[in-house]
């Protein structure tokens, strides 16, 4: 793609948006402290992906009407990051905001991983591997129709060792299902170690093109660059389904946790808890128990 | 049976162009007339199973309604998760049909003998289960499953005969089960192939006095159990038939509703035996060998043997 003028976002997004990020990390860190659960380093890696398709302006959405036929779909496939698609759709009003401070407790809707009785959930979701082909049939049948919305999935590059992603790649990739559009989070971390070590995805880039996708690859944190790809996935003269790699680093904002596999489950404890906060830019802990080792 | 299924199929799609036949490449001549008169509604999606179910879900959740067709051994097994996860857990109306019910692919091996399905569907929320006895209730099956919406799981044999049913008998399917034959003495409840076995069975058994009833159960979930406990309380014995394992089926759908409303009858239960076959041999063949046969079953029954 080419980088023009017109497709740079303004500098009063891009900082906005950040702030937004930034917001985001503080909101999940104290769900996940609360809880006592969910999966925080994951939901960090894809933070600027989702601000930047949910704030940015390229998804088409209406919080007043989740289930409006004509919007873009989202699917977050790796679905443990569900606090940060939470954070989101509360900020923008599909649900109260209040209610992120239920995650992960008895009787709440929003569970550790991500599902459809939850206003702005497409899918039940929290195996991987499944995203995709839902992305697939959604995108036929919007083909068939000649109808224009399109499907983002976010997939986690650990959850590219799922056989049905290629399936569903192969798939798309023989039907040119252009209104599809995969983000692969790609932090190099699955929960135990790193996939180059254990079971590599490389070439990465060629496979999607082998399998008939058009890709970019991007800093995913990088809020211009996530936008202007979004810009593109938006361009109507698309004729292939669009890979966006975004690579990312796992637990990005949180010194300790960048890029250390043990952080996949953790929850931040004690003294931890303190840096963590600090990190963010946060100085007193909001709930001062969680001081306690 | 597939036939005939295919054939009530093409024919509700005509009418309703939400229909669309999702097939992981099987069935190819099968689906010929199918794909000819409706391309737009027929999607071979490989041999990919679970791709293929997740499609179907995501078709359905565009509104489509899709029929995921395909041999009975990989529309369940082989995508059990996304069946659970994308299609049930999500309440889709997703129609799921196998071909090749128990030992309908005697020859072909482990592989394909499908002995575990109905106990694998009936355990999932949200999910009917329905096993047809001949070529007119899996028909009728099409546009009750249009019009049911839901999830739903068939289990087709490849022929559909001899008919159990006219084939311009008007079913109620929504009943869940039909009364075929009425005895006073012993009650038999079959489903699927085994139907047409149950009938044979009560004549064989009418010469040794034994004066036997046959319903043929072809919705195992929701299970008909007001409609069957009326049957088993005016019956003091009752024998389950069916083509699948003897644990999990209908014979387990049986005891559970007996157990859950406090009814004792005495029981025996005939289906295929915990264990892989590991010979090959045709449908009578396997059955002969299964003690599933109408001389074996009619024996065990008057003897009380197991």
């Amino acid at each position: 793609m080419n980088w023009t003028p017109d497709t740079m976002p303004g500098d009063e997004l891009v900082e906005s948006l950040k702030t937004k990020a930034l917001w985001v990390r503080q909101r999940t860190l104290g769900m996940a402290c609360r809880a006592g659960d969910g999966h925080i380093a994951s939901t960090f890696s894809c933070v600027e992906i989702l601000v930047s398709l949910y704030f940015g302006g390229s998804l088409r959405f209406d919080p007043a009407a989740p289930d409006a036929p004509g919007r873009d779909r989202f699917i977050l496939s790796k679905a443990q990051a569900a606090m940060a698609l939470y954070a989101v759709l509360a900020d923008l009003g599909f649900f109260p905001l209040d209610e992120l401070d239920t995650f992960c407790l008895n009787g709440s809707r929003l569970g550790g991983h991500a599902e459809s009785s939850t206003p702005g959930i497409e899918v039940v979701s929290g195996s991987l591997g499944h995203g995709l082909s839902l992305g697939c049939g959604i995108a036929l049948a919007g083909k068939l129709d000649g109808a224009s919305h399109q499907v983002f999935v976010l997939v986690g590059d650990g959850e590219c060792h799922e056989g049905s992603v290629w399936e569903s790649a192969m798939f798309a990739g023989h039907h040119k299902l252009s209104g599809l559009i995969a983000i692969i989070d790609n932090n190099e971390l699955s929960a135990s170690d790193r996939l180059d070590d254990y079971l590599t995805l490389e070439p990465f880039r060629q496979k999607w093109l082998a399998f008939g996708w058009e890709t970019l690859s991007v800093d995913g944190h990088s809020i211009p660059a996530l936008l202007a790809a979004f810009r593109y996935a938006k361009d109507a003269s698309r004729e292939r389904p669009l890979a966006i790699i975004a690579r990312t680093v796992k637990g990005k904002g949180i010194r300790f946790m960048e890029g250390r596999p043990d952080w996949h489950y953790r929850i931040p404890v004690g003294d931890e808890v303190t840096r963590a906060r600090r990190d963010l830019g946060l100085e007193e802990p909001e709930h001062p128990e969680e001081e306690a080792p | 049976m597939r036939a005939a299924f295919l054939e009530a199929l093409l024919v509700e799609a005509h009418k309703d162009t939400r229909i669309i036949l999702v097939s992981p490449d099987t069935g190819g001549f099968h689906c010929e007339t199918f794909r000819r008169e409706l391309p737009g509604q027929y999607l071979n999606a490989g041999i990919a199973e679970q791709n293929a179910v997740g499609i179907a879900a995501g078709l359905a959740l565009a509104g489509r309604r899709p029929f995921v067709f395909n041999t009975l051994s990989f529309n369940s097994f082989r995508c059990f998760e996304q069946v659970r996860l994308d299609v049930c857990a999500m309440r889709l109306s997703v129609v799921l049909v196998g071909v090749g019910a128990g030992l309908d692919y005697g020859l072909f091996g482990p592989s394909h003998h499908a002995m575990e399905d109905m106990s694998l569907m009936r355990s999932l929320p949200d999910m009917s289960v329905f096993s047809p006895a001949d070529d007119t209730v899996a028909a009728a099956l099409v546009q009750h499953t249009v019009q049911g919406g839901g999830p739903a799981y068939l289990r087709l044999d490849r022929a559909g005969t001899p008919l159990v049913y006219q084939r311009d008998a008007r079913i109620e399917l929504s009943q869940g089960l039909a009364l075929l034959r009425t005895g006073r003495d012993l009650l038999i409840a079959a489903t699927g192939r085994m139907v047409e076995r149950a009938m044979e069975v009560a004549d064989t058994l009418s010469a040794s006095l034994v004066d036997t009833s046959v319903v043929d159960v072809f919705r195992l979930k929701p299970f008909p159990a007001r409609r069957f406990l009326d049957l088993a309380e005016s019956c003091p014995r009752i024998a389950t038939l069916e083509e699948h394992s003897a644990s999990g089926g209908l014979g387990t759908a049986i005891l559970e509703v007996l157990a859950d409303h406090g009814l004792t009858r005495s029981v025996r239960r005939f289906g295929l035996p915990d264990r892989f076959y590991h010979v090959c041999g045709d449908r009578d063949y396997m059955h002969k060998a299964s003690g599933l046969d109408a001389a074996a079953l009619a024996a065990r029954l008057v003897d009380n043997r197991p």
